[in-house]
């Protein structure tokens, strides 16, 4: 009796019991992980968002700042009556003619292509006092001449060329459009013993000085202005621009007033989602934009008034949309500090 | 609900007043324990492999924190048109690595040092040649902070072109950052790190795990 009356009341737990608050659980378990992991990634994607265009945006600001040293080094030269300069060729008949404004250095704005196989957009080149030499001694000395350029390439982080951050034990690769740099130090300068763009193409050969500076830039353009914000050379129907080209009186030798620089960014989400076949339709979207300078605003922003349907909008902005980049367009206009502009 | 109904049919041979008090003890079985013990195990192995997450999390954050402030000293180099150093620190316990990093602004043979990041408890930068070539290469600056060994101190100078200077324009130069239980093989790296990246040219840093 005793026992019974003890018993009573203390029934324990029977299996079914225990099974159904243990489903219970595991269910609230399910439900706080769905939220946590739901959190967690929506953080990831803010966090992505903030830190590829941040690196996208040092980036830019060090287009800014490069470009805005370039520096062309003018001087004044005879010119024979078939507009030749005097070399140790004709030097026994040359017989000047006219002056005109003569550099060593050079300028140039030019399809990526023609400099890198996967190359996109626009890329330029210049000299600008930089101070990068791999010399210990000479590096102490901040203002040596370097040659720069930079361009957007699609490419492979493992391969030679782009491999300047990836140590080699990390294992796979990283097939990213990235925003390139090409830095010449000092004691490799090739601008003065080429004729035209032949130390850009040296330098972007073999053992190519280019590095990358931020991944996940898919485009670059930029725009020789004068300083009133018409494109030059005047009335060019490209956004090419060369300082070399003789034949272009106006902009011979000279470096424009200002370059404005746009760049197209996506965030590594974005980028890492891409497939093959969504890779080669924004190629083929970013070939047919940013040939005609007079259509720049058209190829690159979005038109909602004339197209309130973003599929039908021809622009760079609406495809982005449209196929769910998250994208940040940076646009800014570096006043070069150096240009002699008289016309 | 069944096993109570069973329950009280054996007991119905017992006198009727009695027959609410008399029910048995259900109790578990052993084997509803061993069910119980089994799922309890596989919740528990869920959860440590959870905390390993959040430890592996913890290596990665301490990498771009160290990223971020590699990114600043460039960027101020740059913009302050003087060098910059990014300075690691060995802590002066014996079998201490490399724990602490700091900014550091030179202009001229005034120094001024900014506030030093210490990494988090368990956590700390390798210094073996694969995996951290900056701890096992860098050049050494005699530089003196609390509970860390003066004459250890290792530095990265950041150029104002935003070069890194002394490195020959090869290789990319790496801090790498690990659990500091992991124990260190010479040579190797554990399972789990992060590694910084610097481009000694451009001066640009990334973050790799394996």
């Amino acid at each position: 009796m005793i026992q019974d009356n003890k018993s009573r009341g203390r029934t324990g737990f029977t299996l079914v019991e225990m099974l159904v608050a243990m489903a219970v659980t595991a269910l609230l378990i399910i439900l706080l992980t769905n939220t946590v992991s739901s959190v967690a990634t929506s953080w990831k994607n803010a966090d992505a968002k903030v830190t590829s265009f941040q690196a996208s945006r040092f980036a830019f600001e060090r287009i800014g700042r490069s470009l805005s040293q370039a520096t062309l080094n003018p001087y004044w030269d005879y010119l024979d009556a078939g507009s030749n300069r005097r070399t140790t060729n004709n030097a026994g008949s040359f017989v000047p003619a006219s002056y005109a404004r003569c550099s060593d250095q050079h300028f140039l704005i030019g399809p990526a292509t023609s400099y890198a196989s996967a190359g996109q957009g626009w890329a330029c080149f210049a000299q600008a006092p930089l101070g990068y030499s791999t010399n210990t001694i000479t590096s102490k000395l901040d203002n040596l001449l370097n040659a720069v350029g930079f361009f957007v390439e699609y490419n492979n982080d493992a391969d030679a060329g782009t491999r300047s951050l990836k140590p080699d034990f990390i294992t796979g690769s990283k097939q990213r459009f990235r925003l390139m740099e090409l830095l010449q130090p000092t004691e490799s300068l090739g601008v003065y013993t080429s004729t035209n763009d032949g130390w850009i193409t040296s330098a972007m050969g073999t053992s190519r000085q280019a590095r990358p500076l931020a991944d996940n830039v898919i485009t670059l353009i930029f725009q020789a202005k004068d300083s009133d914000g018409s494109n030059l050379p005047a009335g060019a129907l490209t956004y090419a621009y060369d300082s070399r080209d003789q034949s272009s009186s106006g902009t011979w030798n000279q470096l424009p007033t200002q370059v404005q620089v746009t760049m197209v960014a996506i965030d590594e989400p974005s980028a890492a989602r891409m497939s093959p076949q969504n890779k080669t339709a924004l190629q083929t979207k970013l070939g047919g934009l940013f040939i005609d300078p007079s259509k720049f605003d058209a190829d690159l922003k979005r038109d909602a008034t004339s197209y309130p349907d973003t599929a039908a909008d021809p622009s760079l902005e609406a495809y982005l949309i449209n196929n769910r980049f998250n994208y940040r367009i940076f646009n800014t206009t570096v006043r070069i500090e150096s240009a002699k502009w008289s016309k | 609900m069944n096993f109570r109904a069973k329950s009280a049919t054996f007991s119905s041979v017992k006198p009727l007043s009695h027959s609410s008090r008399t029910k048995p003890l259900p109790g578990f079985s052993l084997v509803e324990l061993l069910v119980v013990i089994a799922i309890a195990a596989i919740l528990g192995t869920m959860a440590v492999a959870g905390m390993g997450a959040i430890g592996s999390s913890r290596v990665t954050t301490a990498a771009i924190e160290l990223r971020a402030t590699a990114e600043l000293a460039r960027q101020t180099a740059i913009t302050s048109g003087r060098p910059v150093e990014l300075r690691f620190y060995k802590p002066d316990n014996s079998a201490g690595e490399y724990s602490g990093f700091r900014i550091v602004k030179i202009n001229g043979t005034n120094e001024t040092k900014l506030k030093l990041v210490r990494l988090p408890d368990g956590i700390a930068m390798r210094s073996s040649a694969k995996g951290s070539t900056i701890l096992s290469s860098a050049p050494l600056t005699n530089d003196a902070a609390a509970g860390f060994i003066a004459a250890e101190t290792r530095r990265v100078r950041f150029l104002p072109s935003g070069s890194i200077e002394g490195f020959a324009a090869g290789a990319p130069q790496t801090v790498s950052i690990a659990r500091a239980a992991e124990p260190a093989v010479a040579n190797e790296l554990p399972a789990n790190f992060a590694t910084v990246s610097f481009d000694t040219v451009l001066g640009t840093t990334a973050v790799y795990r394996p």
